[in-house]
């Protein structure tokens, strides 16, 4: 019983890493870009998005809000700070990334503080009961694993199955091609954050129930779904799930069979094994020119 | 024939060196001037910025050069305070030499250890390209503090290890080892004693009728058994205290009693006696640390300019602009990859032991995420392929909080925006560099200079 | 002291060092004519070259300090101490993560003030200089300190928080004779006199609480019988918890540990599995507060709901409260309803007690909220004003030191176990009262009495005691 406990409680986990994973593999797809932002611009637009709640009382409407303040938050970030770094190597654009995150973090403990704050979850988070005892899975869990998964299935569609979709692929792989090709590249740069905004708000107001609201709570999640993504190809939208749920297994039954302190040396010693074997990730489509 | 005589002495083979060597001692030799002069705070901001230079040269390598991101090199740094520690607190003697062991053998051991760390990591990152590298060190960096962890005994657990400073010739002592030595379980025993003649004291007079504040226990629901209770009064306690001979007061500071300054352990002495930080030359211990890290950086700087002036520094250049045409001309992009991740890791090992010894402290909290991203953010705000824009760099990240905190506090503004103006403030304008300047604060310089002198 | 009268035979070229950061390899160094190390005789060359490069360029020698090493140290004031103000510095994490725990500072900076609008002490207004380190950035915490010990001069720091972080600073302080009061740690490797003469807990550590909870539990009928586990924190919490359970003969059915990076993931769930799977009873948590939240809603989330005992370090209720209600709890109180933990103090929401009273009157004037955090701010710092008074009207460290290791017993504070501060022990306050939460999220006392051990040693008993504390003094001026 206490096996399954421990699948269950590292799927839950897991779909809240690959939640937020598929932010990053968006602006990666469309920018060619690792946006060490995310998080805070997901923690930010949640803050947003409580205020909205705590005025009206409705949690759809915050939702909406903060999926249309994260689709703001990211043109904003693209405009003002990407779109001129883009031209300089990777460095330059981490650095500039992880400047936002730093400001966004600085300012919200400006205007909220540090305390954390309830964001009520609109499902219940006690286990389902089955076969006479209750198990650590909930509607709740369920909601964000569902949510998830849809949106990885609802964002493969569009990328491959619309001309939309595959404007911008074309746009983030081969500007100058794709500019030769008609595509306003621009406009499909942007969309990409502004989609990779909303998806991280998304991402915020689901998980902030049990992570609580605070200008810090979400940095954890940078860095594993940062790593999920870069195992899984950052291209890669199954892998980030895949490999986000996966990662959530592995730590969940790794502190469930040993000691808690193993699972971080297993995720790094996995992290390195993925990336010895499959330098480009191992669901990435193509190959870059190496030599 | 001015002219000819310079031109025949460039060519010599040691000219090359020389003149490095020279540049290097006069910007040493300068900082080392001007450590004499400063006050020790400022003196340990230069010691910092010293140490955190030595390691950006090695990011001046790795990034700049040869093109590859990292952000573990914090990591690396880790290793290298870590060897430092655990050798000159364990080792007494060099092996195989039979020499007595002293700092000097364990900056080298934790060079050679980062050279080592260096190879592994640029082995498993070679065939990485910028983010998967990224990654991987991201990786390294934080998992760094749970492998630690893992080991409490040897690499000193979460606490760390509190160094002395210097060294004595068998390195330094272990602050806080897990062991109880005879001293400690000697401390401990008087404690215990101290602490039963004080239960005896208090317990002394009601031992065989125990009275109980009524007060105090209604609220409790256990009722206690009464022949093991002892009854503290706060009033008597005090009392007694104060009619203990031995414990004299100094209450209004003239000369203490004479037990006191004659007792062996006692901390009042030690306040005494060493009160004055600085010696009859007046050089304190922080000028110290800044001249040690000073000379570190210095020796570093020596061996990062050779390297980037001399033919590796065209290597990797060639390699990270055109590795295709690298390869065709017999350069392998791999190696001199990996080349530049032991360097890198040699530079970044030898700033680590100079951390240990400037903040006489080795823990995992030293080494978190932040200081390996501050690595990075050093190097690209000064100039990602100059030497000079690093020590730009390691001055920026180590003055401009410190600024930026003075100030925050003298605008009166509210607490919570106060507080985190400084961090504001350093994430604006980091993003603002590399907007404005992409190439980094000297790197600009430099191209704009040139472009004034092309004109 | 034998190790420093040695270092006045020592040579020249040591003096500096052996003054800073004295100790006895050093000065058994000192009796040798051979210094092998190498940076010792650099060292020399380099203080030579000053005092050449000082006489030859006709520099002045800047450093203001060099006035307090004089021969004259002996009657001059200590550093921070004038005749109008005393100097006390901290450093805390007011930005980053753990910034929640600044309401510590906020709450002594408070009562500091009330202090000062009524006159100060002897005269003397308090200036408590806190400094930002983010307590997980111990570089932070290390420059911080210089530059209160350089800069700001001050007399001596109080509160300040982290074990680690103290320890990287211990060496510093002890060696430019700075004390350090009441220092926010539970850590046991500060109950050690001869290792850090220089360092003053206030509250009893870990090893002390297991001690004391292990008592409880086999005193108590309720308890005693059921499956007993342990969760704890990796790390100090982990290590201390183990030592002092093995001092006490306590074993657990099973055990499980987590890390800070599972709280901060927000999962929990393996270990709470762990302690479902193996039939646990009785959970004895050693953690802080957050991951005190975490594994009451995880628990409730799975049913789980055996009897809780927590650390008195995880078991703040308002920030229980806040952070049940953030994680997802509907009903905070009803989870923590049931919970034993042992405490030190009286409860903050025992409004009826005088010294509560006062303290929740300086927070409120502040502006500040009540909670267990500004409350044990002002509790020390309450404590903290008495050991300076005490000190004398012309205060030096050492007529402080001294004054907290004679005088302790007399200092009042809402502390209800004595406070212990001699020259052979720093424990600070001897043990712990067992309490339990209520249905209104009320910590109830369950002891009449008191649960004291002597020390952190692996050894020594707990014994049972009362403690009746005296009234506070005047408005609460010390």
């Amino acid at each position: 019983m206490t096996f399954f406990d421990h699948l269950l409680g590292g799927i839950a986990s897991g779909s809240v890493i690959a939640l937020m994973a598929i932010a990053l593999v968006l602006v990666w797809r469309s920018t060619r870009v690792v946006n060490f932002a995310q998080v805070g611009q997901a923690m930010f637009t949640t803050f947003l998005a409580l205020a909205v709640y705590r005025g009206t009382g409705n949690w759809l409407i915050s939702l909406i809000a903060a999926i249309l303040a994260g689709a703001i938050l990211g043109l904003i970030v693209h405009f003002l700070v990407m779109r001129p770094v883009r031209r300089q190597d990777g460095s330059g654009a981490i650095i500039a990334t992880f400047g936002v995150l730093i400001a966004l973090q600085a300012s919200a403990s400006m205007i909220w503080g540090v305390d954390p704050q309830a964001y009520p979850p609109i499902v219940d988070i006690i286990g389902f009961e089955a076969f006479g005892r209750t198990w650590p899975f909930s509607r709740y869990d369920v909601l964000v694993l569902g949510v998830t998964v849809l949106l990885v299935l609802l964002l493969s569609v569009v990328f491959t199955r619309t001309s939309l979709g595959l404007r911008m692929r074309a746009s983030a792989f081969n500007p100058t091609v794709a500019r030769l090709s008609g595509v306003r590249v621009s406009q499909m740069l942007a969309l990409g954050w502004a989609l990779a905004g909303s998806i991280g708000a998304i991402a915020g107001v689901l998980i902030a129930p049990t992570f609580s609201v605070t200008p810090y709570s979400f940095d954890i999640l940078l860095i594993l779904a940062f790593t999920v993504a870069v195992i899984g190809g950052l291209d890669s939208l199954v892998g980030a799930v895949a490999f986000g749920i996966g990662t959530g297994l592995v730590l969940s039954l790794v502190s469930g069979y040993s000691d808690s302190g193993n699972a971080s040396i297993v995720a790094l010693v996995l992290l390195a094994l993925n990336l010895l074997l499959k330098p480009e990730g191992v669901f990435a489509h193509h190959h870059s020119r190496s030599v | 024939m001015s002219m000819k005589i310079p031109e025949s002495i460039r060519e010599l083979p040691g000219a090359f060196f020389l003149r490095n060597a020279i540049i290097v001692s006069a910007v040493a030799g300068v900082f080392l001037l001007i450590n004499t002069q400063l006050e020790p705070t400022y003196s340990f901001y230069l010691a910092q910025a010293a140490m955190y230079a030595t390691a950006m040269f090695g990011m001046v390598i790795l990034v700049g050069l040869s093109g590859q991101v990292s952000l573990g090199n914090g990591a690396l740094m880790a290793v290298g305070a870590y060897t430092f520690a655990i050798t000159s607190m364990n080792w007494q003697t060099v092996p195989i030499l039979g020499l007595p062991w002293n700092a000097v053998w364990s900056v080298v051991t934790a060079g050679l250890v980062g050279v080592i760390a260096g190879l592994l990591i640029g082995g498993l990152g070679a065939r990485l390209s910028g983010p998967y590298l990224a990654g991987l060190t991201l990786g390294i960096a934080v998992g760094l503090p749970s492998i630690i962890y893992r080991f409490p005994s040897f690499l000193g657990g979460e606490d760390g290890f509190a160094l002395r400073v210097p060294f004595p010739p068998g390195g330094y002592a272990a602050q806080d080892g897990g062991e109880v030595s005879a001293a400690d379980a000697a401390a401990e025993e008087m404690s215990n004693e101290g602490f039963e003649d004080f239960l005896a004291e208090a317990g002394g007079d009601s031992s065989e009728i125990l009275e109980f504040d009524q007060e105090e226990l209604a609220t409790g629901e256990t009722p206690l058994v009464e022949d093991e209770v002892l009854e503290f009064d706060q009033d008597e306690l005090s009392l007694e205290q104060e009619s203990t001979p031995d414990l004299v007061q100094d209450v209004d500071g003239e000369s203490p009693p004479a037990e006191i300054s004659e007792s062996e352990d006692s901390f009042v002495d030690l306040v005494d006696e060493s009160a004055g930080v600085i010696d009859l030359t007046g050089f304190v211990i922080e000028q110290w640390q800044a001249s040690l890290a000073v000379v570190m950086a210095a020796i570093v700087g020596f061996i990062a300019l050779n390297l980037i002036r001399g033919n590796q520094g065209r290597i990797w250049k060639a390699v990270r602009d055109d590795p295709v045409a690298a390869s065709l001309v017999g350069l392998s992009p791999q190696s001199n990859k990996v080349s530049a991740f032991v360097i890198s890791g040699f530079f970044a090992a030898l700033a680590g032991a100079v951390m240990a010894q400037i903040f006489a402290y080795v823990g995992p909290a030293l080494f978190g995420l932040t200081l390996s991203l501050s690595l990075l953010v050093g190097v690209i705000l000064g100039g990602r392929s100059s030497l000079v824009g690093a020590m730009v760099g390691a001055a920026f990240i180590v003055v401009l909080p410190k600024a930026m905190e003075t100030f925050a506090q003298q605008l009166g503004w509210e607490d919570r925006v106060a507080d985190n103006l400084p961090n504001l403030v350093y994430g604006l304008l980091v993003v603002l560099v590399v907007l404005v300047l992409p190439a980094g604060l000297v790197g600009s310089l430099m191209v704009a200079i040139r472009r004034r002198t092309q004109r | 002291m034998r190790a420093i009268s040695l270092t006045r035979l020592c040579g020249f070229a040591l003096a500096p060092m052996v003054n800073s950061w004295g100790s006895e390899h050093e000065q058994k160094m000192c009796g040798k004519p051979a210094i092998s190390t190498s940076y010792f005789f650099y060292l020399r060359e380099l203080s030579e070259l000053k005092r050449v490069l000082t006489k030859s360029l006709g520099l002045t020698v800047g450093i203001s300090l060099i006035a307090a090493a004089g021969a004259g140290q002996a009657l001059a004031a200590d550093p921070g101490i004038s005749k109008t103000k005393i100097v006390i510095g901290t450093t805390q994490p007011l930005t980053g993560p753990f910034a929640v725990y600044k309401a510590v500072s906020d709450g002594s900076k408070a009562y500091f003030d009330y202090v000062n609008a009524n006159g100060g002490i002897n005269g003397r207004q308090i200036d408590y200089v806190i400094k930002d380190d983010q307590y997980a950035d111990i570089a932070k915490t290390v420059t911080a300190t210089n530059e209160l010990i350089n800069q700001n001069k001050v007399f001596t720091l109080f509160g300040a928080l982290g074990t680690a972080n103290r320890l990287a600073v211990a060496e510093t302080l002890k060696a430019q004779g700075v004390p350090d009061v009441f220092i926010n740690s539970g850590s046991s490797v500060f109950d050690n006199v001869s290792k850090y003469p220089n360092v003053f807990p206030y509250f009893p550590s870990y090893i002390v609480e297991a001690k004391v909870m292990a008592q409880y539990i086999k005193d108590t009928s309720e308890l005693s019988n059921l499956k007993r586990c342990l969760m704890y924190q990796e790390g100090e919490f982990g290590d201390d918890a183990a030592r002092g359970f093995k001092a006490a003969g306590m074993e657990f059915t099973a055990q499980t540990s987590f890390t800070l990076a599972q709280v901060a993931q927000r999962n929990l769930r393996s270990q709470v599995a762990t302690l479902g799977g193996a039939g646990c009873q009785l959970v004895v948590f050693f953690g802080v507060t957050p991951a005190t939240a975490l594994t009451l809603a995880t628990a409730a989330a799975g049913r789980f709901a055996p009897k809780w005992m927590v650390t008195s370090v995880g078991s703040e209720p308002a920030v229980l409260k806040q952070t049940l209600a953030a994680a997802g709890i509907s009903n905070p109180l009803g989870i923590l309803n049931g919970v034993y933990t042992p405490s030190f103090l009286v409860p903050g929401t025992d409004l009826g007690n005088p010294y509560v009273k006062l303290m929740k009157g300086i927070t409120d004037n502040a502006g500040l909220p009540w909670n267990f955090y500004t409350y044990y701010g002002v509790n020390t710092a309450y404590v903290m004003a008495q050991a300076l008074k005490a000190a004398g009207p012309n205060p030096s460290r050492k007529s402080f030191v001294n004054a907290l290791q004679t005088q302790s017993a007399k200092f009042r504070s809402a502390a209800n176990v004595p406070l212990r501060i001699t020259n052979t022990s720093h424990q600070g306050l001897l043990g712990y009262w067992m309490g339990q939460y209520d249905s209104a999220g009320t910590l109830v006392r369950k002891t009449g009495g008191i649960l004291v051990a002597g020390n952190s040693t692996t050894s020594g008993k707990v014994i049972k005691a009362s403690y009746r504390p005296s009234k506070p003094t005047a408005k609460l001026l010390p």
